[in-house]
């Protein structure tokens, strides 16, 4: 990993007290962000594979409740809420993501646009195998999703492809729906609505006192537009409809396009903002 | 074949061809007219996708090489065709995705002229791509797109864009392919230190708060049985960037989570 600043966050605060081995192959990335202790450059294949018999066999089971004590406290205070929301509040991305989950078993191929429903999703999505996560990471490109869908699904046909994109992400890259109608490529696509641009919204609501600027988002009807082109659709309002939509989706063996409507105004928590240290992070 | 004399358009198609390609995205037009002639030729043997816009061929390819480890192919034409690739390109560069982007370009005469669709694509995407380079004369084309699939796949992937002049795709050549496999000052691969190993396994098994973070270059690396056996044997705590997400199973024991601005409470002290 080449320490981007999303993980360390502000870096004269970042593992000060760390000793840090870098096992990298690109000798730009040592030392250009985090000063390393031991840089160990080489396919990290190959030094894995030698380090291996130099490790001792261990465990370090109170260091590690240390980790487990933490994550009870962000499942009471952040996931549960996110993942099963109480009754009055409308579906999250979350709950969406674990519909997938329970479907898919964890052996789909997850492909996330850019935007609060990332987030979700590569936070809550399950994965038995590699090579399963892909999303626009360093560039955060929005419209990313439903192209690269496409071309997960002719790479590896025999896999589940579930692309899942924001309505303004999905808005971006659009016509690429003409593609999925001409090659028949049968990609899963979940829009997940919630009528804004959500990430940028969320950050005008936590540090630019709820004004938001051109983040509300005035959509088509996208399942006529989906419909337009040919794809089986479906949209999703209320809760007791998810499972079965999602099941559905899930169980065609053509492309199927599923608009799911989310709570609109649900921010992604936990937060460390943007030049503040990683042990600043927020819970709400 | 008797008489190797083919044009600079087909020769594109035999390099992919023999790099292994099968797949390619990308949208015509009359820069790169000569190759699509090809394309049509060769449809048994190299599909290709036609999408709605060279973003989506890039995204497309980008999605391909994530899944596969393959190099993702992209093609487009002159101008606004080849500046549509360029956020793809981009995006390919941060991400570290292997990729070839061919585009057309105008006839070698009338660069730099202001002609119809012409763009210097190459000044464009000089600091987005890992190589590119224009050829101008159909002779190039062999030796060019076996530089371009190793450079791309090599080391630290990346996207390489190719731009041909499209008087070198009409032109013919006497055609043999080489890969490529070695570039003189160009270092893919460092050469493990073993010093530095038994260092790091001496901090490592010292350590009283050990701590795995991984990326992509798990995955790129192929090293997931690695890690995994490390982790176990080791029985340190691991998590992972968005990009690193799935080298390890979400569910392992050891998996402590996400890291980055909505990660996890705990990713560094």
């Amino acid at each position: 990993m080449r320490f981007d600043d999303r993980v360390t966050g502000k870096l004269d605060t970042y593992a000060k007290q760390a000793k840090v081995i870098h096992f990298e192959i690109d000798p730009s990335e040592i030392d250009k962000n985090v000063k390393t202790t031991v840089a160990v450059l080489a396919n990290v294949k190959e030094s894995l594979s030698a380090l291996l018999p130099l490790i001792e066999k261990k465990s370090h089971d109170s260091w590690h409740n240390e980790f487990k004590e933490k994550y009870k406290i962000e499942l009471e205070s952040v996931i549960n809420e996110e993942l099963k929301p109480t009754n009055n509040k409308g579906i999250s991305m979350g709950e969406t993501i674990e519909m997938i989950n329970k479907h898919s078993k964890g052996d789909a191929i997850i492909v996330s646009d850019v935007g609060q429903h990332q987030m979700f999703a590569c936070r809550y999505a399950k994965f038995n195998s590699s090579k399963s996560n892909i999303t626009s990471g360093g560039l955060g490109t929005m419209g990313f999703a439903l192209p690269a869908a496409i071309g997960a699904k002719m790479g590896k046909p025999e896999r589940e492809v579930v692309a899942i994109i924001g309505d303004g992400g999905f808005q971006m890259t659009i016509q690429e729906l003409g593609t999925i109608f001409q090659t028949k490529v049968p990609v899963k696509i979940v829009v997940l609505n919630n009528e804004f641009l959500g990430m940028v919204r969320q950050w005008q609501e936590l540090f630019f006192d709820n004004r938001y600027a051109s983040t509300v988002m005035n959509n088509p009807n996208f399942v006529a537009i989906a419909e337009g082109y040919h794809i089986k659709s479906k949209k999703v309002t209320k809760r007791e409809e998810l499972d079965e939509a999602v099941a559905e989706m899930l169980a065609s063996k053509d492309s199927y396009f599923l608009e799911v409507m989310v709570e609109k105004e649900n921010n992604v928590f936990p937060m460390i903002p943007t030049g503040a240290s990683v042990s600043d992070i927020r819970l709400s | 074949m008797k008489n190797n004399k083919i044009s600079g358009a087909e020769a594109v198609i035999r390099c992919l061809l023999e790099e292994g390609v099968d797949l390619v995205y990308g949208y015509p037009g009359g820069a790169i007219m000569p190759v699509y002639d090809e394309l049509y030729k060769f449809k048994d043997e190299l599909h290709h996708v036609l999408v709605r816009h060279e973003q989506g061929a890039t995204h497309a390819a980008q999605g391909y090489a994530r899944a596969t480890g393959k190099v993702g192919v992209a093609i487009a034409t002159s101008g606004p065709g080849a500046t549509n690739l360029v956020t793809g390109i981009a995006d390919a560069q941060i991400d570290s995705t292997p990729m070839v982007c061919i585009t057309g370009q105008v006839g070698k005469h009338l660069l730099g002229s202001d002609a119809f669709q012409e763009t210097d694509i190459i000044g464009i995407s000089t600091p987005v791509t890992k190589w590119n380079y224009q050829i101008t004369d159909a002779y190039e084309i062999p030796e060019i797109i076996a530089k371009a699939f190793f450079i791309a796949k090599s080391g630290r992937p990346g996207p390489v864009l190719i731009d041909i002049t499209k008087n070198a795709q009409f032109d013919k050549l006497e055609f043999s392919y080489k890969k490529c496999t070695n570039i003189r000052s160009y270092n893919p691969k460092p050469t493990l230190n073993l010093e530095k190993l038994k260092e790091a396994a001496d901090l490592i098994n010292n350590a009283k708060k050990p701590y795995i973070i991984f990326g992509q270059g798990i995955i790129l690396g192929e090293a997931e049985a690695e890690l995994k056996a490390f982790v176990e044997k080791s029985g340190i705590p691991a998590a992972w960037t968005i990009l690193g997400l799935s080298a390890m199973p979400t569910d392992h024991p050891l998996n402590v989570g996400m890291l980055g601005m909505h990660g996890i409470m705990v990713q560094m002290f």
